[in-house]
């Protein structure tokens, strides 16, 4: 129970990040159409921000839905799966472990893809700063993630049939 | 023989439960290191899953997204229903034709079938009821009204189309404009037909004054406004699809707010669907391309294309064999994904073939729409079943019989007349 509530308050601040950069991707295009076509001053980085927002809207996003493990699943056997509960609950464990060898590759992954970007010191064309820079943050949110995967065997709020407590 | 081979373990974690993005991702990972070894399997997905969230284009589906999560808060759909009710609820069937009318003006605001369903089943249903309703038609109106929004622009299963196969957006959503409205009008058709059987299943509600009508359509300004700039912004070449998916969101926040209806409350609940559903999505969308990757490399569309040609089979069978496919699947996987895993098959086959994109775009959505109601997963009947507690789910399949009939007959139409999809984007552009 206090590892429950520990990691719903650690989780806290990373979907607030998701929200704002939501908020963020809206008012950014907004405000870009709105200079283009009524004062012909569009934001020149808007076309690169809105790529960054969108990252760590879904990256932050990403370490919630990981840990209520609520990603789209088919449910059509369901019902079928609970009627032989021993194999339902291996099957939870198989599919929490690729879920969790998917998302720990990804993050791996990220963290590369950055790593080599650094090594190129690639940069964007309108925003002041290097390319592997946010896909560091991706990585790190990833990252979390994945961690959140992994603890969701022990904490998750509420996994239904993917409930592995 | 390997391609085969991951279609089948990619079913055979689906059915266990495997999240599609997961199931979709791996399979594609182990396909991709099968031809061209780990290493290089590995930095694809390092790759798709950097550039894929970065990039500018993709940023169109959380932007749509969260712009019928705003309209969906607002009470807009309450507004429509009302005017609909207004004009034609005095009608036998009036009740559940406004339902149609208002789903179909709601789901192209809001872009989502789930939400135009699960909201309008809280409005419309208690209203049927009250008028005595048979629950089938009262059900089944809502359940088949709802998939109007998968293709009544702005439509996110167009995006994903248009993302997939890099076809104009813009001219995928105009083109499913008439099919859009072709669907509300063979539905209308359906609910003639079940009042004129059973005259007791949707008996006539009260009659409005002109006064009352009036002042409920006054109500509806907004969306035809938000829509209006959607739709005329990406037409008359001011926004991107992305801008218009922005100014869309941005105008629906200040629809809210002009209502009344702009709360923290409000913003904290839109903003959390928005996030859970853009996550779930582009991560489909990672797995998929992962997928998609391996089908590529595999070579499968173009080994599709060469048996089909060396085989002779006509093209318009190659299509009826292609809505079959989907009608098959959309037994059993969800509308998005399986797009999302057949439309890089099947697109490259149906360009070789001499086929408009757009018009496959197109016809594509309207046959993945039937899987929303058809069992056994009709995601909207499920979602009716969740929100409308008492309801049987036999009594909403039953009541949702005469919808699937229209849709057939509208995807024969739009079949054999591409005209009805196409007309519009090629006459604008």
């Amino acid at each position: 129970m206090r590892l429950h509530s520990i990691m719903k308050f650690l989780q806290w601040p990373f979907r607030v990040i998701a929200e704002v950069a939501l908020v963020g991707l809206v008012v950014i295009t907004a405000i870009d159409v709105l200079g283009r076509v009524l004062f012909s001053s569009p934001l020149g980085f808007a076309y690169e921000l809105i790529g960054v927002l969108l990252g760590v809207a879904v990256y932050s996003g990403l370490i919630g839905m990981n840990w209520t493990r609520e990603h789209v699943r088919i449910d059509l056997i369901a019902k079928q799966l609970r009627a032989f509960p021993r194999f339902n609950r291996l099957r939870a464990y198989f599919v929490w472990l690729l879920e969790l060898t998917f998302f720990t590759i990804v993050a791996v992954y990220v963290a590369r893809q950055a790593t080599q970007l650094q090594r190129w010191h690639e940069t964007f064309m309108f925003l002041p700063s290097e390319k592997w820079l946010p896909l560091a943050v991706f990585a790190v949110f990833a990252a979390l993630a994945a961690i959140c995967t992994l603890l969701s065997v022990f904490t998750a709020p509420k996994s239904g049939d993917e409930d592995l407590k | 023989m390997i391609v085969t081979l991951a279609f089948v373990a990619l079913m055979v974690l689906l059915f266990l439960r495997t999240p599609i993005a997961v199931a979709t991702g791996l399979v594609g990972l182990a396909g991709l290191a099968y031809f061209q070894g780990w290493g290089a399997a590995f930095s694809q997905v390092g790759i798709i899953a950097s550039e894929t969230v970065l990039t500018y284009e993709f940023a169109v589906i959380p932007l749509f997204i969260v712009m019928g999560a705003f309209i969906a808060h607002s009470g807009i759909a309450e507004e429509l229903f009302r005017a609909c009710y207004a004009l034609v609820g005095h009608w036998r069937g009036g009740l559940a034709l406004s339902t149609i009318v208002a789903c179909g003006g709601f789901g192209a605001v809001s872009g989502s079938s789930l939400a135009t369903a699960a909201t309008m089943s809280r409005i419309a249903y208690p209203q049927m009821k009250q008028y005595g309703y048979k629950t089938s038609l009262a059900t089944g109106s809502i359940a088949a009204g709802g998939t109007l929004g998968i293709l009544i622009p702005p439509s996110i299963a167009l995006v994903f189309y248009g993302i997939m196969t890099e076809t104009d957006i813009g001219a995928l959503f105009m083109a499913g404009i008439v099919p859009g409205i072709l669907g509300m009008f063979l539905y209308a058709a359906a609910v003639f037909w079940t009042a004129l059987r059973d005259p007791n299943a949707g008996p006539a509600g009260k009659k409005m004054t002109a006064a009352e009508r009036l002042k409920a359509l006054s109500g509806v300004w907004s969306v035809i406004l938000l829509f209006g700039i959607v739709m005329g912004g990406i037409y008359g070449g001011i926004f991107s699809p992305t801008e218009s998916a922005g100014i869309g969101a941005f105008g629906a926040l200040v629809i809210a707010a002009m209502r009344g209806r702009l709360t923290y409350d409000m913003l904290k609940t839109s903003l959390a669907d928005g996030i859970s559903t853009t996550v779930a999505l582009m991560m489909i969308l990672i797995g998929s391309f992962l997928f998609a990757n391996f089908v590529n490399v595999a070579r499968l569309p173009q080994a599709l294309v060469s048996s089909i040609e060396s085989a002779a089979v006509p093209p318009m069978l190659v299509i009826f064999m292609i809505i079959l496919i989907y009608v098959v699947l959309g037994c059993v996987l969800e509308s998005i994904s399986m797009m999302l895993l057949t439309v890089p098959v099947f697109y490259p086959l149906i360009v070789s073939l001499g086929f408009d994109p757009i018009w496959f775009g197109v016809l594509v959505v309207v046959v993945v729409e039937i899987s929303l109601i058809t069992p056994p997963i009709g995601l909207n009947v499920f979602i009716l079943n969740a929100v409308l507690r008492d309801v049987e789910l036999t009594d909403i399949f039953r009541g949702v019989v005469p919808f699937i009939v229209a849709d057939v007959a509208r995807v024969l139409l739009v079949v054999f007349i591409p005209a009805i999809s196409l007309t519009l984007p090629y006459l604008l552009n």
